[in-house]
């Protein structure tokens, strides 16, 4: 690809979830060409691995099927999924990107029918449920993925296993010889969309992720209720599948910890809110226990907390929980002290639910780019003139979805200062 | 290759946890830690000193015990008592953090002729053992692996609280749930039954002066060991070691219960593991609750 | 202006707040409380505690003075440390609590001298001053009849069986007890540090009343 003038006018967006989406169309509906980079098989980032998301409680797909739309329809967008940033060189105006990608084995040509995936007899961790079940080695990362193809693990390749999977795809679309790559591209700015992770509950130790049987984290609690879940939508204990009819939310689980995240991730307090009503849906009978510092559910969504705050069976105890241990029936028991009754309790529980904050993903990503970050590693946008480093959604600190959309749209309006500064040059 | 350090035995190296003295003694050298004794070391002050006298008379014990390790050069400050080791690294730290406090105990330190910079560095023997000699050089020294012996790993507070998971403190395990022990027992070919009380309080201090104020706290940690079917609880705190053995009658008289379960110290299994006598050497004849599986692992 | 506002009888006093700030080792940190509860929670004898750290955190917020030092919460602390480290705001529970029995003994509260860790404490000293070191079989023996002739004999006898037993396995020391070589040496220095203690002491008493 050259680096001639018109380069200078093109954006690049890193990372492919609603913001880096939000980004990269409204910049190329305002006449900019934009090149998408999304370091997973497909674009939708984390919002697509949600159930339901508030405030309307609408499905994944409606936020993210009409901006798939807008994406196929400008000529001015190129989408590169399985990439990522190598190197930037260069100054606002005049960026050289090196972009890596890692090997899909599947063409453009494949139409998503999936016989490859019932050739492929190996199994992997299933990315898209965090690992909660498993899918074939061949496979599409989800309903919703965009593009619409498949991918071969690269654990089966080499294997007798892959040419039988080769052999299985009647368009020839796959490729066991695809390979890394790397390629440069200028642009004048760098919109860095890259999201964030589930903060890893396993280094809260007393809270027992990973050794108490039936302690989840949030994210986890979105796949279990989602109809494109492991459980096909049934709440039920990972450990036995019994129904998870009395379940505990514990709020700030590293959040507010100086040992941990020390900042609110804001989306937690909600979250737990929207999977209390999940609960209520599914059984009448649930008896919810939420325990927090204080609840944080941030302007328009008062309502929603007042709602459930009226509902008999969603109780809300002040106490950040000192422990999470295996009771004596097996049960998982939430140890503390009620703060306001001077209590001390052990409660068990079906099920318990840490509220994870998020943490800027890749803290470590661009070692070679020179990304000014704040203390707990989000990036910080340039705010006095413009810079061609700019920062959306969760990259720039914890946001819900529609911050982040809203901060993809100022950041797009961003980029496109900084190239015609870049241009006055 | 052995390495020296300057050791600090306390208190009850003297008297209520000889036993552990002498089986680190025994070990010590196989390890290759060369342990050289603080000349004319005090009594570090536990934790009732600085209600008697105050803060800084405390410290002020710790201090001279840190300017005579400092007599005999820059080697690392070990000791294998819990509450040993955190009055002293404390004190220590306090030396570095606080320029006034540094400065008063100086000014008593003087009246023996005697200053303290703050330039050691206080370490646990197990953070030492962990980091310095490797689980891995322990299992080397393994000749009599104690195959189908149980072991409940307790690690108990003061050894990892609150320092363990702190720069100065080595950074070697975590708060809640460490894992050396499990290394360790595993290490001498024991098996380490899963411990959910791995880190539970024995009542500390408290357990000494009242008694029946703790007698719960260890009766759940006898409980867990009985229900995982333990030969043993090994753990590396002398006061976890002394309470649990010596209240075990006390706990059967008030509960009902019949616990006979010996409480012996991560080295002892070492030095039995290392194939070392287990009476003298891993002073196993020093058990109030006789640890007789052990015993005849060592004797066979 | 104000007719129409109620009289209102208590204020809040940060007296006693920057007190414990300034000279309660740690005490600084105490503004960081967000009274989630973690350490009161985490507390293995947090039952028997009549306060347990964060309320008697608050009540040093509220000026509660007297309740604070007459309080059970400091003795009963076992000094675990898992409160501390399990603080998300950096508290150091145990060691304020640590430092604030050691004010309450200074203070003169009756409750703090009898408490059995303070006798305890005393008889440890007494070990620690004379001969460098603890004689486990002395302080102990201190302890018991420091309560009384009576009290003493009734603990000896319960706890008779225990120390024949550790005497028969070596593990309390019988005869002379043990010193160290230069008690002279320690013995000026500890007089010293009691020495710079009270006069830092007098020191934050004359802060606070100016
Ligand atoms: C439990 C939970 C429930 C939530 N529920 C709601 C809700 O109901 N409503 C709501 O509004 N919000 C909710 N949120 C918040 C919501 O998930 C975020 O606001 C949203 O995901 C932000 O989108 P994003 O594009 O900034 O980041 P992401 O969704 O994380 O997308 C980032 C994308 O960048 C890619 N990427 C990362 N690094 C690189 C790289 N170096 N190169 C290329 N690509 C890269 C990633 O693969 C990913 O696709 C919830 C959060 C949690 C934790
Ligand atoms: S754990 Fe820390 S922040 Fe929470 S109540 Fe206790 S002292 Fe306060």
């Amino acid at each position: 690809m050259s680096n001639g003038k018109l380069s200078s006018r093109t954006i690049l967006v890193v990372g492919g979830g609603i913001a880096g989406i939000s980004a990269t169309v409204e910049a190329a509906e305002a006449g900019y060409e934009v090149v998408l980079v999304e370091s997973s098989p497909t674009l939708g980032g984390r919002v697509a691995q949600l159930n339901r998301y508030f405030p309307k409680l609408c499905q994944p797909t409606c936020g993210l099927e009409i901006n798939y739309q807008r994406i196929k329809k400008n000529r001015a967008i190129k989408v590169y999924t399985m990439t990522s940033v190598g190197k930037v060189e260069g100054e606002t105006g005049n960026f050289t990107v090196s972009l890596n990608t890692r090997p899909r084995f599947v063409k453009a040509n494949c139409t998503a029918c999936g016989d490859c995936a019932g050739a492929a007899e190996s199994e992997i961790d299933n990315p898209f449920n965090y690992g909660m079940d498993k899918t074939k080695a061949a496979y599409l990362p989800h309903a919703m993925a965009f593009p619409l193809r498949y991918v071969i693990d690269p654990s089966v390749i080499g294997s007798p296993e892959a040419e039988k999977i080769k052999a299985s795809c009647t368009v020839d679309a796959v490729d066991l010889e695809d390979k890394e790559g790397s390629f440069e591209i200028g642009v004048g700015a760098i919109i860095w969309a890259t999201g964030w992770q589930p903060y890893g509950a396993e280094k809260i130790t007393q809270y027992g992720y990973g050794e108490v049987a039936d302690v989840i984290n949030n994210v986890e609690m979105e796949r279990l209720a989602a109809m494109n879940g492991p459980t096909a939508g049934r709440i039920v204990r990972p450990s036995d599948g019994k129904e998870a009819k009395r379940v505990a939310f514990i709020q700030c689980a590293g959040s507010r910890d100086e040992k941990h995240l020390p900042y609110c991730s804001r989306i937690c307090c909600l979250g737990s809110l929207k999977h209390a009503a999940y609960l209520r849906e599914q059984y009448a009978d649930a008896e919810i226990d939420i325990y927090y510092i204080d609840i944080r559910a941030h302007d328009k969504l008062e309502g929603f907390y007042q709602k459930l705050k009226n509902d008999p069976q969603v109780n809300f105890i002040k106490s950040k929980p000192g422990s999470i241990v295996r009771g004596e029936s097996g049960d998982p028991t939430v140890k503390g002290e009620n703060t306001i009754t001077r209590e001390i309790y052990a409660n068990s529980y079906d099920l318990v639910v840490l509220a994870t904050g998020m943490e800027p993903s890749a803290r470590g990503e661009g070692s070679s780019v020179n990304l000014q970050r704040d203390e707990y590693g989000f990036v910080v946008p340039c705010v006095f003139e413009p810079d061609g480093m700019i920062a959306a959604g969760v990259a720039s600190g914890p946001l819900d979805v529609s911050m982040s959309v809203q901060s993809a749209t100022a950041a797009a309006l961003r980029a496109i200062q900084a190239i015609a500064q870049g241009e006055g040059k | 290759m052995s390495k020296s350090y300057t050791y600090y035995p306390g208190c009850t190296s003297r008297s209520s946890s000889m036993h552990l003295e002498k089986s680190l003694r025994a070990i010590a050298p196989k390890l290759g830690m060369e342990l050289n004794e603080i000349e004319d070391w005090n009594c570090c002050g536990t934790s009732v000193g600085h209600i008697a006298e105050g803060r800084l008379p405390n410290a002020a014990l710790s201090a001279r015990n840190l300017a005579l390790a400092k007599d005999r050069g820059e080697d690392d400050v070990v000791t294998a008592c819990a509450a040993c080791f955190i009055h002293t690294h404390d004190a220590n730290e306090q030396i570095r953090e606080d320029e006034g406090f540094k400065a008063d105990l100086n000014e008593a330190l003087a009246e023996a002729g005697q200053a303290y910079d703050g330039s050691l560095l206080v370490r646990h023997v197990c953070e030492v053992m962990v980091k310095d000699v490797g689980v891995d050089a322990i299992k080397a020294q393994v000749t009599n692996p104690l195959t189908g012996l149980k072991v409940a790993g307790w690690t108990g507070c003061q050894t990892v609280r609150p320092f363990a998971a702190t720069e100065r403190g080595g950074m070697f395990d975590d708060f809640d749930d460490p894992k050396f022990m499990r290394d360790f027992i595993e290490a001498c070919g024991a098996e380490a039954v899963e411990f959910a009380n791995n880190t539970s309080c024995c009542g500390g201090s408290v357990a000494v002066i009242s008694p029946q104020k703790s007698l719960q706290l260890m009766k759940t940690i006898l409980d867990e060991a009985k229900e995982r079917e333990a030969d043993c609880v090994a753990t590396p705190c002398p006061l976890c070691q002394q309470n649990l053995e010596m209240y075990q009658d006390l706990i059967n008289k008030e509960f009902g219960t019949d616990f006979q379960i010996p409480v012996v110290f991560y080295s002892q299994l070492m030095a039995v593991a290392f194939g070392l006598n287990p009476l003298t050497d891993a002073a196993l004849n020093q058990q109030m609750i006789p640890a007789t599986k052990l015993v005849e692992m060592g004797t066979k | 202006m104000t007719a129409h506002l109620p009289e209102t009888k208590r204020k809040y006093d940060l007296t006693f707040a920057r007190w414990v700030s300034r000279n309660v080792h740690g005490g600084d940190k105490l503004n960081m409380c967000m009274q989630c509860g973690v350490c009161s929670g985490s507390c293995p004898l947090g039952e028997q505690m009549d306060y347990g750290p964060r309320r008697l955190f608050m009540m040093i917020r509220a000026g509660m003075k007297d309740e604070v030092m007459k309080s059970d919460t400091i003795w009963n602390c076992v000094a675990c440390y898992r409160s501390e480290v399990r603080c998300p705001r950096g508290v150091p529970v145990t060691h304020i609590l640590d430092s604030l029995s050691v004010v309450a003994v200074r203070e003169g509260y009756a409750e703090a001298k009898n408490a059995e860790t303070t006798r305890f404490a005393k008889a440890f000293w007494w070990s620690a001053k004379k001969f460098g070191l603890t004689d486990e079989r002395l302080v102990t023996a201190l302890y018991y009849f420091s309560g009384g002739i009576g009290e003493g004999i009734r603990k000896g006898m319960a706890n008779q069986k225990i120390a024949l037993r550790m005497i028969g396995k070596k593990r309390m020391h019988v005869g002379m007890p043990r010193k160290i070589k230069r008690r002279g040496e320690l013995k000026k220095i500890l007089a010293k540090a009691v020495e710079i203690e009270n006069r830092n002491d007098a020191a934050a008493g004359e802060e606070v009343k100016s």
